[in-house]
């Protein structure tokens, strides 16, 4: 491994996006291009013969785009991969969802460094599986955002080398837990990488609102509000679920009912 | 970013009339004929409290108030059938509303003849409902009539709403005008903000950014000359800001510089022709009307494609209309479409300003199939020199 240069495939469609990491990785000593792809189509027929050990992908190409190609390749045919974008919003919420790696266009030199220098701990750790999944995950939650609204439809959720699919419809209320949070549905509570106010986001307003600061909720789960003292209420869930909705976040249900409470 | 550079950019011009008050009012909450009908009511409701009826030079009769009543029916209902005709007439004359001098030289003769069919009916009336005669509101023929005292009363009243049509007419055509003009610039900000849009087009951006980038080193002078590229496309849409129409060389030379940074991104994968008759690059066109045609091109047609896609651009005079015509090779229309229900944003906006530069029907804007594959898109209007 030590002397060993890192195998390296880059693949954007648009050629000026290609003569910029190529020239970049050309300058890097321990770093050997072992070839280039213009399309999706091309850069699966690359991968398989080449097999690299790191792989810039670009997102927006035509016919098979980038999640397209992550998603035809099996866990075993996936490289460390830093995906390139210029402009893809539901792209990006899912990468950080899922920590992957990624490059915003137009990049400097510098932002450059510092993802290749990423690339090199991951390379040197042959953590290569551990990515894999974080890749797919992101793959499928990008492909799950409905076309027409832009929001969220599935997640994709990674435990144990296991990957799950959860449909939005099905959590009941999400829950902070440090870096995480939790997303209860029925009797499970799943870890999602992720804040609240970051999957909100993602998720259609009409049907999760913001309780509390470390909660949210499904509203077609809710079944009676109850007055407390200092302008709080509980929230009762349809399961019995008790949960406290903040005056903070009073305004949030207002919203949402169309309505003073 | 995107909203940094927008907000940046000069304002438009707010439009003369409040956005709030552009509603195109079909129906008014009380219908005319009933205000018209109210009207004359309330003329006839007056006349019948006179009491008493003059039945020669000075002499004067004392009559029932249903006599009354029936007298003023006739006398005041031919006028209140004949006022909504007036109006239609005023309507239809063939002379613009604000041509007030025209106009009132057209309703003396018209004055004759609705006078003249007014003592007709009004003698109807009389005779229907039996009536007591005013002999001094009838005469036996058309020239007795024309010298009574009834001919000029006639004409009085004629012309009193005459002159009501008139300026009910020409206050309805100034608020249709205010409306247009504040309309014809909403769109064109539109425009010009789905311009800026597209050339702020996040992929347009940021991936002319990352080609300017990528020659930086390799090519400084290549480099430098997108730089500028990009800044005369910013610059030119600056500056046709509050300009509804262009000359086609502008039009053409704001097009050319987006086209240039489009052909570094997709490098061998563009082909983009441009085929303009000389003599019309003087031709007047609206401002933002090509570049979203060759965007979309691009969008919908070469990008979809990993081979090589060929765009064409032309522009050309037949007889008193210019025709530009965008054509593409890409995968073509999807199934079903329809431009009623499928237009895009853009191409909605386009139609909407060339209907209100140059009226309905007097342009045509038409997306279909090329011949083998792709989209062809026709646009024509009018042609004027700039």
């Amino acid at each position: 491994m030590g002397t060993e240069r890192i195998r390296t495939l880059v693949v954007d469609d648009e050629k000026p996006a290609r003569m910029r990491l190529v020239e970049l990785l050309q300058r890097e000593p321990d770093v050997e291009l072992a070839g280039t792809a213009a399309d999706g189509r091309e850069a699966l027929d690359v991968l398989r013969r080449v097999r690299p050990d790191l792989l810039f992908l670009d997102v927006q190409m035509p016919q098979l785009d980038g999640f397209g190609v992550l998603q035809q390749l099996a866990p075993d045919e996936l490289p460390i991969t830093i995906l390139v974008t210029a402009y893809d919003k539901y792209a990006i919420q899912a990468f950080d969802a899922h920590a992957i790696d990624y490059l915003l266009k137009p990049f400097s030199d510098q932002r450059f460094d510092d993802a290749i220098g990423r690339a090199r701990k991951y390379v040197a750790s042959a953590d290569v599986r551990a990515q894999a999944e974080d890749l797919t995950a992101a793959a499928e939650e990008r492909l799950s955002v409905d076309a027409r609204s832009g929001f969220l439809e599935r997640l994709v959720l990674k435990s144990n080398g296991c990957i799950t699919f959860l449909d939005v419809v099905e959590v009941d209320w999400i829950e902070a837990a440090g870096v995480y949070i939790y997303l209860h549905a029925g009797p499970h509570k799943h870890l999602y990488r992720s804040s609240v106010t970051q999957l909100l986001q993602r998720l259609n307003p009409h049907r999760f609102v913001r309780i509390h600061r470390s909660a949210a909720v499904n509203t077609s789960r809710i079944r009676e509000l109850q007055t407390l003292s200092h302008g709080d209420f509980t929230l009762i869930l349809k399961n019995g679920t008790e949960l406290t909705l903040s005056r903070a976040y009073r305004s949030h249900v207002e919203a949402w009912l169309r309505q003073p409470i | 970013m995107q909203r940094s550079i927008v907000d940046a950019l000069p304002t438009p011009t707010t439009p003369a009339v409040g956005l709030r008050h552009i509603t195109r009012v079909a129906s008014r909450p009380v219908p005319r004929w009933l205000l018209v009908f109210g009207f004359w009511t309330l003329i006839v409701l007056a006349y019948s409290t006179r009491g008493e009826v003059r039945v020669g030079s000075y002499q004067w009769l004392p009559i029932s108030w249903l006599d009354a009543f029936k007298a003023a029916v006739a006398q005041w209902y031919p006028w209140g059938a004949m006022s909504v005709a007036i109006y239609w007439v005023n309507r239809k004359l063939p002379v613009a509303p604000d041509a007030l001098v025209p106009r009132l030289l057209i309703h003396v003769p018209l004055s004759i003849v609705f006078t003249v069919a007014y003592t007709y009916l009004f003698r109807g009336a009389t005779v229907l409902l039996s009536a007591p005669n005013d002999p001094n509101w009838v005469g036996a023929t058309i020239l007795e009539t024309a010298s009574h005292v009834t001919y000029r009363l006639g004409t009085f009243v004629y012309w009193a709403i005459a002159m009501i049509c008139v300026a009910l007419d020409y206050q309805s055509n100034l608020k249709d005008r205010e409306i247009r003009t504040a309309d014809l610039e909403r769109l064109l900000s539109e425009a010009r903000l789905a311009t800026l849009r597209s050339q702020l087009d996040p992929h347009f951006l940021f991936n002319t950014l990352n080609s300017i980038s990528a020659y930086v080193e390799r090519a400084p002078r290549q480099a430098r000359l997108m730089i500028e590229q990009l800044g005369d496309l910013l610059r030119l849409s600056i500056e046709h800001a509050d300009q509804h129409e262009i000359p086609l060389e502008r039009e053409l030379a704001f097009v050319d510089r987006y086209i240039q940074l489009q052909l570094v991104r997709f490098a061998d994968r563009l082909d983009v022709r441009v085929r303009v008759d000389p003599e019309v690059m003087t031709a007047a066109v609206p401002t933002c009307v090509l570049q979203p045609l060759v965007e979309n091109a691009i969008r919908h047609g070469t990008s979809k494609l990993t081979a090589a896609g060929v765009i064409e651009l032309c522009a050309w005079r037949s007889g008193d209309r210019l025709h530009v015509r965008v054509r593409d090779n890409g995968p073509g229309l999807p199934r079903g479409f329809r431009l009623e229900r499928h237009i895009g944003i853009g191409l909605g906006n386009t139609r909407a300003r060339l209907e209100q530069l140059y009226g309905h029907g007097e342009y045509s804007l038409q997306v279909a199939p090329d011949e083998e594959r792709g989209t062809c898109v026709d646009v024509t209007f009018p042609y004027r020199a700039a």
